[in-house]
């Protein structure tokens, strides 16, 4: 076998040398045989003669000594390539129009696989990513993946770090993004920062690009080592590349940190949408954050932890030591650790317990440019079945000549292999700049770092499918155009009898109409759905409403200052002319985070094994259900006399009191939160219309407002009603914060922005279905389009025919038109069934429609008729043009 | 019907060139001239196909090749048997006797 491939190598790449060896051998040959014929008795002249004619053609053995080499389907194949490239010289628009509806489908396909590539395939730019594990807390009956697993609070991050047996090391970080508040000549600045352990650098084998990464007593000892690692982007956009930087002093929530390195410039975090300006020690989280028990609280799950695996350890034994050190954990502190296992999963950019969910809708994405790259080969092979054709009477003569049926195969079909790669390489340059474009989908208030460049993965996947395209659309014409009867096809030969003829390609364009009209309904389904979520009533007004992002505890308030502050920020913001109420909220409905508390109410038993019913909770400020515009059906809301020190009050919403009160009014009426020692009473004041909490598409469910004066936290929602230009007003509110505090920095933006992330869903597949089903329709009809101007180029003398006899313009149009109406309706007739069967696994994705929604069905048949009728009058009005004379002439 | 006779013609003359070469390494005339001086004239190998066949042993491994100098001291290419070559050899032998022993019984009845 080796020597084989040697020997085949050999002589690929010393051609000239193996050519030199066989003429020496065949001359030594041909000298022996001649001095044996010299001794023989012969002159020289007839022993020479003799000796020629007994080995019997020296360049036909010569050749056949070529050919056992293996090297002559090499030498065709270069051959081939050149006559390829030859041909679609010959031919640029039929080149071109192929070579631009496959590169539109390959990189419809590579733009998504970059997107795939990024979230389960790259893994981070860290020593031997392999030998990574993730360890997740596995909630035992805890709903889907994504809510199951939680991050690890600190406590147990040391417990595992210090107990395990499998990991030579492990290192934990702050799973979420932390904003600081970078004090830059006065100004704060929000700076995006990740809390890391002290061997997260060492564990992961990145050495820092300038001065030094975190010493290990960095990471042990809270509150003494105030030091930083700056990335490099933020090193080089923010502090203008200074090279100075190592031991200046940089100002995060007032805490001076002085900077110890600048890590390497393809080092941007471990996870996805996470790219850290700054990265921390854990042990000055507490000082950071103003939160003393960060470091020792056992039910906040904050940390991600990652162990790097000791050589011959397998992660199951890792996760198997870990469950070991869980049920530990879970006797020790019952409380907060009995409904957790330990899960680990290989290190990604994207979370692990995120991967499923992410990888259901990149594999629905995956499939409709699959389909959409199908429509574009189906283009593709009908170009070529239709060029093969025209090629008939060139390879009829070829193959009388002597070529063989493999060789003409293999010659095509390398024609076609050629069309696929030229149209790879203009996929390659296409995705490199459409691949960008998909961030353009993330909304602006989701405050996700991202970047998405293709790499040698989606290169090697881009050769890849185009070479399985070209392979897949050259096959059948290559096939076809081989086939042939010589005799025939030497003749003289006029083609007739148009699309009958062309059986395969009118199968090609009811296929590409039948995956067309899938792919629009598709998008048609979601883009209905879009419109839904959009009009539907949230419970509150969208338009006209500012809202602003504010955290305290970054900047060490205390309780008192932070109510102060708020206090005079509401009344700072009140007096700007445009605003015409202002209120606070926390959390915000349709955002990120949500909560929920546990009430009981007199008369109703809690469900089995449950210590009270679960409902959604929000503490909002006086003047809340004004601002946001929602009726209050009943009693009234929270004033500002319901603060510390009086009755605690509740409103709740109208799904609520219909389930506990479902015949009395609830004003007045008392529920209790918590239990034991905890156990507060809470005393109905009124109750307002149903809203929409977590997703636009939820059931209503019980809800409950706590008035925020009655409690206090250092996070709130600024929310104000404005009577006009919202971006005028942003600066005014801004300006107030600032004024109050110029350290604090807000986020700032509209509430049809916060929104934008509870349509996030909805928008990107319809986006994204959206394009895609358009390509599909736009190369659907250049097949469509180009088959009948194929055929009517055919049936030129069968049309002059016709019209000789007395066939009017309105005859020749039906009949043309007839025949591309037919496979269009045979294709939107397989599309719609198949539509029918397939939608159902988008329902998860929609709002307000039905899978199967009628309009969105009837408007895509008519939509395609319509388009389709257009695409085969053009061709059908140059049939009409046909003079009999000149056609019935040229015979 | 003229594939099946080309194919055998073939494979003899393979198993021909490998027993040549059992007595030790010779180049491609040397071959020739003995296969015909042992069969006595009766078989006479057409240069034609021996080349090919030769190029088409070495590429399977069975005979591997080198330069060297003939009897009257030129430049030669020599083949000689591999291991592969030596269990080629016995085994299309086995199956020449076989078949051989075949065709006789077949020609003795009739």
């Amino acid at each position: 076998m080796l020597n084989k491939l040697r020997l085949r190598l050999r002589a690929l790449f010393f051609k000239s040398k193996m050519e030199e060896e066989l003429d020496e051998e065949v001359r030594f040959h041909l000298e022996r045989e001649i001095e044996e014929n010299i001794a023989r008795g012969m002159t020289p002249e007839e022993a020479r003669y003799a000796a020629i004619r007994s080995f019997g053609g020296v360049e036909r053995v010569k050749e056949e000594s070529r050919d056992v080499r293996g090297i002559r389907l090499l030498e065709e194949l270069w051959q081939d390539l050149r006559f390829g490239a030859r041909m679609l010289r010959k031919n640029p628009s039929f080149t071109a129009i192929v070579v631009l509806s496959m590169a539109l489908g390959l990189s419809a396909n590579a733009t998504i696989f970059s997107f795939v590539n990024e979230l389960f395939l790259r893994p981070p730019a860290v020593e031997q990513p392999n030998q990574l594990l993730e360890v997740w807390d596995h909630q035992r009956q805890g709903g889907s993946s994504f809510e199951s697993h939680h991050p690890l609070s600190y406590p147990e991050y040391e417990y595992y770090r210090d107990h395990n047996q499998v990991f030579s090391e492990m290192l934990g970080f702050d799973s979420d993004p932390a904003f600081l508040s970078w004090s830059r000549r006065g100004q704060g600045e929000m700076v995006q920062g990740q809390y890391i352990s002290g061997n997260f650098f060492s564990c992961l084998g990145i050495k820092a690009a300038l001065g030094r990464t975190f010493a290990s007593e960095e990471g042990r000892t809270p509150g003494i080592h105030p030091v930083v690692v700056l990335s490099h982007a933020f090193w080089q956009q923010q502090l203008g590349a200074d090279p100075n930087v190592i031991g200046s002093i940089v100002t995060l929530n007032g805490i001076s940190f002085s900077v110890i390195g600048i890590a390497p410039k393809d080092f941007v975090g471990l996870m996805v949408g996470v790219m850290p300006d700054v990265w921390i020690p854990l042990m000055m989280g507490p000082q950071t954050t103003h939160d003393s028990a960060l470091l020792t609280r056992r039910s906040g799950h904050w940390i991600l932890g990652i162990g790097r695996l000791k050589p011959g350890i397998t992660s199951i034994q890792a996760s198997a030591d870990l469950n070991l050190l869980a049920r530990q954990l879970a006797q020790a502190f019952p409380k907060e650790n009995e409904m957790y296992d330990a899960a680990v999963f290989p290190v990604r950019l994207l979370p692990g317990p995120a991967r499923g969910f992410v990888g259901a809708f990149s594999s629905l994405l995956m499939v409709v440019v699959a389909l959409v790259l199908m429509i574009a080969c189906a283009n593709a092979t009908s170009y070529l079945l239709a060029q093969a054709t025209a090629r008939r009477r060139e390879i009829a003569v070829r193959s009388a000549l002597g070529a063989s049926r493999s060789r003409l195969f293999r010659q095509t079909l390398a024609e076609s292999v050629l069309l696929a790669c030229l149209s790879g390489g203009v996929a390659w340059a296409l995705t490199k700049c459409t691949a960008p474009l998909l961030l353009l989908l993330k909304p602006q208030a989701l405050p996700l770092r991202f970047a998405i460049s293709p790499d040698y993965r989606v290169f090697g996947f881009t050769l890849l499918i185009s070479l399985l395209a070209g392979l897949l659309f050259g096959l059948a014409p290559a096939w076809r155009g081989t086939k042939l009867d010589l005799v025939t096809s030497l003749k003289y030969e006029m083609g007739s009898g148009g699309i009958r003829k062309s059986r395969l390609r009118s199968l090609l364009v009811v296929g590409q109409v039948a995956i067309c009209s899938l792919l629009l309904v598709g998008s048609g389904l979601c883009l209905r759905s879009l419109l839904n979520a959009r009009s539907v009533d949230p419970g509150f007004e969208i338009e006209n409403r500012l809202i602003a992002n504010l955290n305290v505890s970054s900047l060490g308030y205390s309780e008192a200052q932070g109510k102060a502050f708020y206090d005079n920020l509401i009344e700072r913001t009140k007096v700007i002319p445009g605003v015409e109420s202002v209120s606070l909220a926390n959390p915000l409905p349709l955002g990120m985070a949500s909560s929920s508390v546990t009430v009981n109410i007199e008369g109703h038993r809690p469900p089995q094994g449950e210590k009270g019913f679960g409902v959604g909770v929000m503490r909002v400020g006086p003047d809340y259900f004004k601002t946001m515009g929602t009726t209050v059906l009943r009693g009234r809301e929270f004033s500002s006399h319901d603060a510390v020190g009086t009755p605690q009050v509740a409103v709740i919403n109208e799904e609520m009191a219909r389930r506990f009160w479902p015949d009395r009014d609830p004003v007045g009426a008392g529920l209790t939160m918590g239990s034991g020692k905890e156990e507060q009473r809470y005393e109905i004041v009124g109750v307002v219309k149903n809203g929409k909490y977590r997703t636009l598409g939820e059931r209503p469910s019980p809800f409950l407002y706590q008035s925020m004066l009655q409690t206090y936290t250092p996070k709130e929602t600024l929310i104000a009603k404005i009577s006009s230009n919202p971006a005028l007003l942003l600066t005014a509110v801004q300006r107030e914060i600032s004024a109050l505090d110029p350290n604090l920095v807000p986020q700032l933006g509209t509430l049809q922005e916060h929104l934008a992330f509870a349509l996030f869903p909805a928008r990107i597949t319809s986006v994204l279905l959206g394009v895609f089903g358009l390509l599909a329709l736009a190369l659907a009809l250049a097949g469509l389009s180009g088959l009948i101007a194929y055929s009517v180029s055919q049936r030129t003398r069968e049309i002059g025919i016709r019209m000789a006899l007395g066939a009017g313009t309105r005859d020749v149009l039906k009949l043309v038109i007839g025949e591309g109406m037919l496979l269009t309706l045979i294709g939107i007739t397989a599309g719609l069934a198949a539509a029918v069967g397939l939608t159902r696994f988008l329902s998860g994705l929609l709002y307000g429609v039905s899978a199967v929604d009628p309009v969105t069905f009837s408007v895509i048949t008519l939509l395609l008729i319509g388009i389709a009728l257009l695409a085969c009058w053009i061709p059908a009005r140059r049939a009409t043009k046909v003079d009999p004379m000149i056609v019935l002439r040229s015979e | 019907m003229k594939k099946t006779q080309t194919d055998l013609l073939q494979g003899t003359l393979d198993l021909l060139v490998l027993k040549t070469l059992q007595s030790g390494p010779t180049h491609g005339w040397d071959i020739a001239q003995r296969i015909q001086q042992i069969s006595q004239d009766v078989l006479r190998v057409g240069q034609g196909s021996l080349y090919p066949a030769l190029h088409r042993l070495e590429a399977q491994g069975w005979i591997a090749s080198e330069w060297g100098a003939s009897e009257n001291n030129r430049k030669a290419k020599y083949y000689k048997l591999t291991a592969a070559g030596r269990k080629q050899l016995s085994a299309e032998t086995e199956t020449w006797r076989r078949f051989t022993g075949a065709v006789e019984l077949i020609l003795k009845t009739s």
